[in-house]
């Protein structure tokens, strides 16, 4: 289990309280697909991917964006208990969808860089090292249940 | 080698003629401190690194974070060679100062990060993705000569 001090939940929170997880969703999946296109073979579902433009602009692709960074949101209220959290979303990456449990560590990643943009100063180090920590935390819980 | 297109080298030269190297530089090298505190291990010498303020307030840190990014500066003029331009710098890391190889993926993420809350909405899905490009080409070739 992860052990977030309690100025690590706070800071999390306090970050969280202020995004508009629909358009930051959408920025995270679109720079996601943008940045490492072979994770585009996910969604193939999608429509038009061929272009920075055509990704970031793709209704589908904000739609799911937002749909995961929703539940990026539950993981901000169950810091202590990401395992079973996310446990039958870590069976349906594995058994039905298929993911590499690699890209959750590069999804993490978009993350980190979407709230930088967004939140310059206040994204001190120390919140990117509380938030480097969740990132990676929900990464592990995704993963945790593959076999 | 790294192929980038002519466009991604042009926003990366873009970006980086906007850069403070010193400032970005100190920046990096203080987040990686304080976000992976074990990379803390390889400079021992520089003194007081007890929390976040002191890491990023810490002279040491901010001039060996000038000198490592000017070098990655020096990747940037010399894309089509990182090998050759990284080639003493990666035997250095391996023989004498004994770096485990992953760090530089770690250095080279937190300078995205830097970049992305520098600039903002100007980093571009695009530009980030030239970057870690960029980054990844100067991480694998400071490992190149590890043995």
């Amino acid at each position: 289990m992860v052990h977030f001090t309690a100025e690590e939940k706070a800071a999390v929170a306090s970050l969280w309280a202020k995004v508009n997880v629909e358009v930051a969703g959408g920025e995270v999946l679109g720079r996601l697909l943008v940045v490492y296109p072979w994770t585009q073979r996910f969604f193939d579902t999608f429509g038009n991917l061929s272009s920075e433009t055509a990704i970031m602009g793709n209704p589908k692709v904000r739609a799911h964006g937002k749909k995961v960074l929703t539940s990026f949101g539950n993981a901000v209220k169950h810091m202590d208990d990401l395992k079973s959290t996310y446990s039958q979303l870590s069976e349906l990456h594995c058994d039905r969808l298929h993911v590499d449990p690699e890209n959750f560590k590069l999804l993490g990643n978009m993350i980190l860089i979407v709230l930088a943009t967004q939140f310059g100063r206040e994204f001190t180090p120390q919140m990117q090292a509380a938030w480097q920590k969740l990132t990676t935390a929900v990464a592990n819980a995704l993963a945790y249940k593959y076999h | 080698m790294v192929h980038l297109t002519a466009d991604e080298k042009a926003a990366v030269s873009g970006l980086w003629g906007k850069v403070n190297v010193d400032e970005v530089g100190g920046e990096a090298l203080g987040r990686l401190l304080v976000v992976y505190p074990w990379t803390q291990r390889f400079f021992t010498s520089f003194g007081d690194l007890s929390n976040a303020a002191a890491v990023m307030g810490n002279s040491k840190v901010k001039a060996h974070g000038k000198k490592v990014l000017n070098s990655f500066g020096e990747g940037l003029k010399n894309l089509d060679n990182l090998k050759g331009t990284f080639a003493s710098l990666s035997e250095l890391h391996c023989d004498k100062l004994h770096v485990d190889p992953e760090n530089f993926k770690l250095l080279g993420n937190v300078l995205v990060i830097v970049l992305a809350r520098h600039f903002g909405k100007e980093f571009t899905p695009q530009v980030q993705g030239a970057f870690q490009k960029l980054a990844l080409g100067v991480a694998t070739a400071l490992a190149h000569k590890y043995h």
